[in-house]
């Protein structure tokens, strides 16, 4: 779980140094629930359809 | 006291740890073994009491976790606390009796960090019969004191409190997140957005309650379509992916895709900041790929993910999805070719057909 707990850590703590990357991953949210959201079990995420039905939908 | 008191007071204390790990060592079944972890769980008093006994071995499991507990817990108290130390702490297994030490550093780390209900949550791991227990109640008298300066609500309120009309509408968004009225979460969230026009504190706020989502069972999409009217489709792509990836990464795998989509459709990203975004997609790629290596997959995420290279390479059609994220996709199987169907009594004559495999 290396990678995925540095991205984490990324966004969390705010840890990537290159400044366009943190600025991608910015802003850090304020929530102090996420660290123990991440122990949660996943479920999951789309009640409807998927959103890229919607992209392709939207073509010119 | 005598001076020599607390010296033989330690010496007990060490000698006591000693013969328990001797017991942990030589137990002759799972039980006595276990009972013997419970009992150092209930007396150990710092982590590198471990190190110094010298009864475990360099390769003991016990032992390399009492220096990682040790290290993360130096880090902590010393306010330099570190991603990789803190990642370490997953190593830590729940019925090691260095569990414990492991809250402890985050109850600490998250202290420092103003994340209140983060630390109170890790303090109420900590049992009540180890000597941990009195830094819990220590740690909760100090969060006491801080009247929740580390809510996500008295944070916002450092914010907003000049604007009346602001107040009241993050006071609607939080009595309808607390009741989980869905249409009133929505309204009172748009109502805020208005009042915050340009507020930078909107798009953390967003990123907060998309991870809050965790807990709610909203639907995604209105919530998602409510913030692309105020930021823009890219914008509210991209918040949705980083406040829900720490409990969803698969699915804020596919919105930073949705991300990249919808900026480069809208022109929205420089080049530099587009090649940026797209290594961290394959970051993320390899992030979820260690993920799911541990929790498996979850149901429909290959349909999902082809869906989202369709639409990338509809929309992109001068730079098709790069080979590594094809790469990331587990390749169907194709069908196994059908065999020839061949008269047994007349194989002489079809020698020439190939054998199979060959073509």
């Amino acid at each position: 779980m290396t990678k995925y707990r540095k991205i984490v850590d990324e966004i969390l703590q705010g840890t990537a140094t290159d400044p366009v990357r943190r600025q991608l991953l910015g802003p850090r949210p304020q929530n102090p629930h996420t660290e123990i959201a991440a122990q949660l079990p996943r479920r999951k995420r789309f009640v409807g359809p998927a959103p890229w039905y919607d992209v392709l939908k939207q073509r010119p | 006291m005598k001076p020599h008191a607390s010296l033989d007071h330690l010496a007990s204390a060490r000698e006591q740890l000693e013969n328990l790990l001797r017991r942990v060592v030589k137990a002759p079944n799972p039980y006595l073994r276990s009972q013997a972890l419970i009992e150092i769980s209930r007396t150990l008093v710092h982590p590198r009491d471990l190190l110094a006994v010298g009864v475990l071995s360099d390769h003991d499991p016990l032992l390399q976790q009492a220096i990682i507990v040790a290290d993360a817990w130096e880090a902590v108290t010393n306010g330099m606390p570190e991603a990789a130390l803190l990642e370490e702490l997953d190593r830590i297994p729940p019925d090691s009796p260095l569990r414990p030490w492991r809250e402890a550093v985050l109850a600490i780390y998250f202290f420092y960090e103003d994340l209140e209900e983060a630390s109170r949550h890790h303090l109420s791991l900590i049992p009540s019969d180890t000597p941990l227990f009195h830094l819990k109640t220590a740690l909760e008298t100090l969060w006491s004191g801080r009247d929740g300066s580390g809510s996500l609500k008295a944070l916002t309120q450092k914010v907003l409190k000049v604007d009346s009309r602001a107040q009241e509408a993050w006071q609607m968004l939080i009595d309808a997140w607390d009741t989980g009225l869905e249409d009133a979460f929505l309204s009172a969230w748009d109502r805020l957005a208005n009042l915050l026009q340009g507020n930078e504190t909107l798009e953390a706020l967003t990123v907060g309650l998309w991870g809050e989502l965790a807990w709610q069972d909203f639907d995604d999409r209105t919530f998602l379509e409510l913030t692309g009217r105020h930021f823009g489709e890219p914008t509210a792509y991209r918040l949705a992916a980083l406040g829900s990836f720490a409990w969803d990464p698969e699915g804020a795998l596919l919105w930073w895709g949705q991300f990249l989509i919808t900026s480069v459709r809208e022109k929205v990203l420089p080049d530099t900041a587009l090649t940026v975004a797209l290594q961290i997609f394959q970051d993320w790629i390899e992030a979820v790929a260690d993920f799911q290596a541990e929790q498996g997959r979850i149901e429909g995420w290959e349909k999902d993910w082809r869906y989202l290279a369709q639409a990338w390479n509809s929309e992109t059609q001068h730079a098709p999805w790069p080979e590594v994220w094809t790469q990331a996709l587990r390749p169907e199987k194709p069908a196994p070719r059908p065999k020839p169907r061949v008269n047994a009594d007349q194989l002489e004559l079809f020698s020439l057909l190939e054998p199979e495999g060959t073509s």
